[in-house]
């Protein structure tokens, strides 16, 4: 098991950044103009950091639609089959009782399950599809500025772009920029 | 504070509501004419219809206090114009409950209940001079609480002695009171005692999701419309969204309640349970009910399933004008399913019940547009306006 010992020690530090460019950037206005201007110029390899979500943001950096809802409806469909279909069976075949006078097949009685492991299905296939997508575990290797956590802003350009192209790229937008190396 | 213009009803839309009026009113007179234990029925369940729209714009306004919402800052003008639905609904329930008493509510019949033992145990709630002056008191409070409401909120465009969201947060607990517990009453009054024998504690709560999801309904074809002529011009794309989102819960919410109801019904089997049930899941009400389920939770489940149609205010106007008219499918499933052993014949839903509809459609427009030209279109002296109307846009 990981000690916290082990988290100090720098288990969990950038053991492998990915190299480029970062730009300290002060506002919210400026990161969505950078975002856009980055997008704009069809860099692919680049990434935004704020300590709060941003609306408009993911249009500003040109993302492509989430696959979580097809996940989760997909996490609903497994749950809601799984759970009428078990309980049609156990009532029907595996084990047939009379309960209350009510035919075998009393499907009214199957709906409460069959809502809640839809919607337990559809938890676990949203957080599992969260995590995965969203690279939690893995993202850390990203590196970022620290003032990103509290009160700054960063994009982050991949180094396929020379120093100077990037302070072109976000003329009078960003505040430092500074390279992230091995 | 910056002034806005007044919303103007342009002159052909109030002459459309005014013909559907006339069609509703015409419909209601031909109705008396040819089959009056219908047009009774259908009186009760248009005043019932339009109840629930006012009361809506009511419950949505205190709703937006008590919670201290912000984005809804911009529409709440609107739903508090709808509130003055209520006035046409106190009439035409009143004269149900003056005149048709007799024609709709069998415990009403002193014959009927010296032979009825279950009824002589429900006697001294189930009287004539009691039940009016329980609706009576009902429409008082809602009227005296939600003019209140309405007038405090008004004041905060002035410049002097404006109400703080405190102030006004308590008028709206006070309401959240008597709406909750009257409505309660009222639907058990109302609709419930049409079938004296059958009592569900369950009942009112539907009432309630009825009543929440063509309200949001007609919030979002009203605040549509204003928008396509010209008011409203703070609202984005993600009011619409929130409005969505919540037509879509409470589509959610009416189909869990009305399951919930059936389900115990059906499995405890109790008789005075199962009756409900039964008069509505045979003969041509089998379709009906089926009909309802369908047009009520699924298809609009499905339809609002999509954020590219909660975003556009069209779209979803076209789907909220379906589901105000399925609350009003609704309202006729409750009230001709109770009566129709021995008053409604043939399809429950004819000619009749859709001049009604009409009707009510046009009532309500005519009366929350009006309204809602007379005041300062969106409340630009309430704190939170600002927030409101850049809400989701920049932090």
């Amino acid at each position: 098991m990981t000690s916290f010992e082990d988290v100090k020690k720098g288990l969990y530090r950038y053991e492998d950044p990915e190299t480029g460019w970062v730009a300290v950037i002060k506002d919210v206005d400026s990161l969505i103009a950078a975002a856009e201007k980055v997008r704009d110029a069809g860099v692919k390899k680049f990434d935004c950091f704020s300590p709060f979500p941003i609306h408009k943001l993911e249009k500003a950096m040109g993302l492509s639609r989430s696959w979580i809802p097809f996940i989760s409806a997909i996490g609903a469909l497994t749950g809601g089959t799984f759970a009428f279909s078990s309980m049609t069976w156990i009532d029907v075949s595996n084990w047939p009782r009379v309960m209350g006078g009510k035919p075998y097949f009393s499907w009214p009685i199957y709906v409460p399950i069959t809502f809640e492991l839809t919607v337990l299905f559809t938890a676990f296939a949203t957080l599992g599809a969260a995590i995965y997508l969203g690279r939690l575990g893995k993202s850390s290797r990203r590196p970022v500025v620290n003032t990103v956590t509290s009160d700054g802003f960063a994009i982050w350009i991949g180094d396929d772009m020379s120093k100077q192209n990037v302070e072109s790229l976000l003329q009078g937008l960003y505040t430092d920029i500074r390279p992230v190396t091995k | 504070m910056e002034n806005l213009e007044k919303f103007k009803v342009p002159a052909k839309m109030n002459n459309f509501f005014l013909g559907l009026i006339g069609i509703g009113l015409t419909t209601l007179i031909v109705g008396f004419i040819v089959d009056p234990a219908r047009a009774w029925a259908g009186m009760l369940v248009l005043g019932f219809y339009l109840m629930t729209i006012g009361l809506f714009g009511g419950f949505f306004t205190s709703m937006h206090f008590i919670s201290g919402s912000k984005w809804s800052v911009v529409l709440r003008r609107v739903s508090e114009s709808m509130f003055y639905v209520l006035i046409a609904a106190a009439v035409f329930l009143g004269i149900v409950v003056i005149f048709g008493m007799h024609h709709l509510y069998e415990w009403s019949h002193e014959e009927v209940m010296a032979n009825d033992q279950i009824l002589q145990k429900k006697a001294a709630y189930l009287n004539r001079p009691f039940f009016i002056a329980r609706v009576i008191v009902y429409f008082v409070s809602w009227f005296a609480m939600g003019t209140m409401l309405r007038k405090y909120s008004l004041k905060q465009d002035g410049n002097t002695d404006k109400p703080s969201r405190g102030v006004l947060s308590a008028i709206s607990a006070g309401w959240m009171i008597i709406f909750v517990y009257f409505l309660e009453l009222c639907s058990i009054d109302l609709i419930m005692s049409l079938e004296p024998h059958w009592s569900t504690t369950m009942f009112p709560m539907y009432t309630f999701a009825g009543l929440v999801c063509s309200g949001f309904g007609v919030l979002i074809i009203l605040t549509a419309t204003i928008q396509k002529h010209g008011g409203l011009k703070s609202m984005t794309p993600e009011h619409f969204h929130d409005l969505g989102k919540f037509q879509f819960a409470f589509v959610g919410f009416w189909a869990y309640i009305a399951f919930c109801q059936h389900m115990l019904t059906w499995y405890a089997n109790l008789p005075e349970e199962t009756v409900y049930l039964e008069r509505r899941l045979h003969g041509i009400w089998g379709g009906y009910t089926a009909f309802l389920w369908v047009g009520h939770f699924i298809i609009p489940f499905l339809i609002l399933l999509s954020s590219k149609i909660k975003r556009n205010p069209n779209q979803l106007a076209k789907v909220s004008w379906w589901i105000v008219f399925m609350g009003f499918v609704d309202v006729v499933w409750l009230v001709y399913g109770g009566i129709q052993h021995e008053n409604i014949h043939g399809y429950p839903f004819k000619w009749m019940e859709m001049g009604l509809f009409l009707g009510a459609i046009g009532i309500i427009g005519y009366s929350v547009l009006n309204a809602y030209a007379k005041v300062h279109p969106e409340p630009t002296g309430d704190p939170f306006y600002q927030e409101s109307v850049h809400f989701h846009q920049k932090h």
